[in-house]
């Protein structure tokens, strides 16, 4: 129960950007773990990295110059693998263009076994969900024959019949009105509610162990996201569910997650459990988690219409090597005696609870 | 008929109202199929159906709904960006509608609109100085001099900085570039803003910046906005009037503080508990999965087959009398609802 079915250590996920000369360090050094039926949301701002953790562990990040590095441990059926394994012996830093091109060649060695793995890992172990599910669906078949082709491809059902009551059990599963109806329509047909179901439904049909949902409420209306949140809440009730929960928006976290991730240019700055983190009598939090929550209107800030708090600046290059804390520029709680500090020297992940850490140096004090 | 929301013709050029839309319709019609145009009936679509309000000088109305109900298409027939079935449109003392193109050209400089697609709202082809500059000569001629101080001064007034200018919009932040949008919008000096969406493909610390500046704005430069969003605790926070549309009619209109702490509409109601307060506490009260659908022929009041209220007093007749599709009616101060039996 307590042996972890994700473990990620120190992933490193950089892109060479030949135009800046320079890598792009969209992922830097992240690590964290998933339990068996336990939610672990990530949040943080657009450009920090959220996805592209997630479409590492996925095996999606596309070839190309650049540089994956780390390792990411999955337990499933008794077995431990590392899903990178073996990369560290392909990749050595070095920033001139023609030696990146090189290194790029060798790695397809690399990659070609590691798409052999992954194809057994994808969709059977871990599945995913995406931000639209309109563009994740093909146009052009029905939803059930969709649902019915991830049936067979992974639970060893090969009549299709057999695999389209399947898909109708699983639309029903979630609430899908009239599911033997919708069976054959196809996606055009279907609110962006029903296609995220949909997507859910198929993620969900071959009994994962592990589900990625990336941004599964945004874009869709207020009324809907609610449902797809209880939705999700339920079937993770049902089902045992662990889900890796990727999202820019708070109130998301808030209902589904059980452990929470902050990531802020690259970087985890604050792990914990949600309840350590969100309590609003606990200790203390990073800076950037409490600007992220203070950016959100609370009732009795809209009652007497007050100005909203918002972060001051913009999200960080992740092209610049940092010296100091990453949030420097637009932290307001840097006060004077860590000042110094905070400019000059990365602060560590410092446990400040059992099991919460934070990357600040006003957690020292 | 007049409609009763609207003050008398008279009196509105005398007092301080800017924008009146009295009885407004669009009708798309829908063909299906290669014979379609052969067909005597035509599906209707009507996506904007009988919407009335008007708006203040210096003051802000918020106009919310799901996606689909009509909220842009709203914003659109008052610029005349796409032609109105039926209504009238009274920006300033003058009807849109019958205003001829080159008259049309000049009141638009005093009203403008923020579109909701970033990307596509910029020409990712020009600097943003190139954008700006556009813009301010657009309607006046000005010389090199006037076009640049005029340009710094609308980058001040965004908090932009300088440096930005020789940018193209893909080598800018999302914030950024809804911040020239902004600016692009202030070039022409408009006493009108009408936004939609403005902060929907935004983060949330970059989405307060943004609410932050279209406030300041507005007490600076005395603007006045039709905030179109389906972020109903923005909405809330800017809005001083509150328009709730479902299905191409406005369903409840009132103050902010009450559609949002007192709703009568029961899909007001719904609407706001779907939000959830930052704790544990979840509000499984939310709606059906079920959206409206302008395909389906629903009788009467168009919100029934989704009505918790209709399903708790037993399926009443009223709601599904097609004679008797609800008015909006005043119910308190300012305060209008369409509903046979609204929530005290």
């Amino acid at each position: 129960m307590s042996e972890p079915i994700l473990k990620v250590e120190d992933l490193r996920t950089y892109f060479y950007s030949y135009a800046k000369e320079a890598f792009i360090r969209s992922v830097d050094g992240v690590s964290f773990s998933i339990k068996k039926g336990e939610v672990l949301g990530i949040v943080g701002e657009s450009g920090c990295g959220k996805s592209i953790t997630a479409q590492s562990v996925m095996g999606l990040v596309t070839d190309g110059p650049g540089i994956i590095s780390g390792s990411i441990l999955l337990t499933y059926n008794g077995k431990t693998i590392n899903l990178l394994e073996g990369l560290s012996d392909y990749v050595s830093v070095k920033t001139r263009r023609k030696a990146i091109l090189e290194i790029a060649k060798d790695v397809t060695g690399w990659l070609k076994r590691s798409e052999i793995l992954m194809r057994g890992v994808r969709g059977k172990v871990i599945s995913m969900i995406f931000q639209n599910p309109k563009s994740a669906l093909n146009p052009f078949i029905p939803v059930g024959e969709q649902i019915a082709e991830s049936i067979m491809l992974h639970s060893g059902i090969s009549a299709k019949k057999e695999a389209i009551g399947a898909a109708a059990k699983w639309l029903e599963r979630v609430q899908i009105d009239s599911p033997s109806m919708r069976l054959y329509d196809y996606p055009f047909g279907l609110s962006g509610g029903m296609c995220q179901r949909v997507m859910i439904a198929m993620a969900l049909s071959a009994e994962p162990a592990l589900l990625i949902a990336d941004e599964p409420t945004t874009g869709l209306d207020v009324t809907i996201q609610t449902k797809i949140i209880e939705l999700l809440k339920q079937l993770k009730e049902e089902l045992n569910l662990t889900i890796l929960l990727i999202t820019h928006d708070m109130s998301v976290i808030m209902q589904l997650a059980d452990r929470i991730a902050v990531m802020y240019g690259g970087r985890i700055v604050e792990y914990g459990l949600k309840r350590e983190i969100m309590d609003s009598d606990s200790f203390i939090r990073h800076p950037y988690t409490i600007a992220l929550l203070n950016s959100l209107p609370t009732v009795e800030e809209i009652k007497m219409k007050e100005r909203l708090r918002a972060i001051k600046g913009d999200v960080p290059d992740t092209i610049i090597l940092y010296r100091g804390c990453r949030f420097y520029e637009r932290c307001d709680l840097k006060n004077e005696r860590v000042k110094k500090r905070c400019k000059e020297s990365e602060p560590e992940m410092i446990e400040i609870g059992t099991g919460h850490y934070m990357r600040c140096w006003l957690a020292e004090e | 008929m007049r409609h009763r929301l609207a003050p008398a013709i008279t009196v509105y050029i005398m007092s301080d109202t800017i924008l009146d839309v009295v009885n407004l319709k669009k009708y798309f019609y829908h063909s299906t199929g290669l014979f379609s145009s052969l067909k005597k009936e035509k599906s209707v679509i009507p996506a904007v159906d009988d919407v009335s309000f008007y708006l203040k000088e210096k003051e802000t109305l918020g106009l919310v709904g799901e996606s689909g109900c009509g909220k842009t298409t709203v914003g659109k027939l008052i610029l005349r960006l796409i032609e109105p079935t039926d209504g009238k449109i009274v920006f300033n003392g003058m009807d849109m509608r019958n205003l001829r193109k080159s008259e049309l050209r000049k009141v638009r400089s005093q009203m403008q609109m923020i579109f909701q697609d970033l990307d596509a709202a910029l020409n990712p082809r020009m600097k943003v100085k190139d954008i700006l500059k556009e813009a301010i000569t657009v309607y006046e001629d000005l010389d090199y001099y006037t076009v640049n101080k005029r340009i710094t001064e609308l980058m001040n007034q965004v908090n932009l900085k300088k440096s930005k200018l020789g940018n193209y919009p893909d080598e800018l932040s999302g914030g950024e570039k809804r911040r020239v949008g902004i600016a692009r919008v202030l070039a022409v000096k408009p006493r009108l803003i009408i936004a939609d969406e403005p902060t929907s493909a935004l983060d949330v610390s970059i989405q307060a910046q943004v609410i932050n500046l279209l406030r300041d704005l507005q007490e600076e430069l005395g603007l006045s906005y039709l905030f179109i969003s389906h972020d109903l605790r923005l909405v809330e926070l800017i809005s001083d009037k509150v328009a709730v549309m479902y299905m191409g009619r406005i369903v409840e209109m009132g103050l902010s503080d009450r559609i949002a702490h007192k709703p009568m509409h029961p899909y007001t109601n719904v609407l706001w508990s779907s939000l959830t307060e930052g704790g544990e506490k979840t509000i499984s009260r939310g709606l059906s999965w079920q959206v409206f659908d302008f395909g389906q022929s629903v009788t009467g009041c168009r919100f029934h087959p989704r009505c918790e209220v209709f399903k708790a007093r037993g399926n009443p007749k009223e709601c599904t009398d097609p004679q008797n599709e609800p008015k909006l009616t005043e119910t308190g101060t300012s305060h209008y609802v369409a509903c046979h039996f609204p929530l005290l």
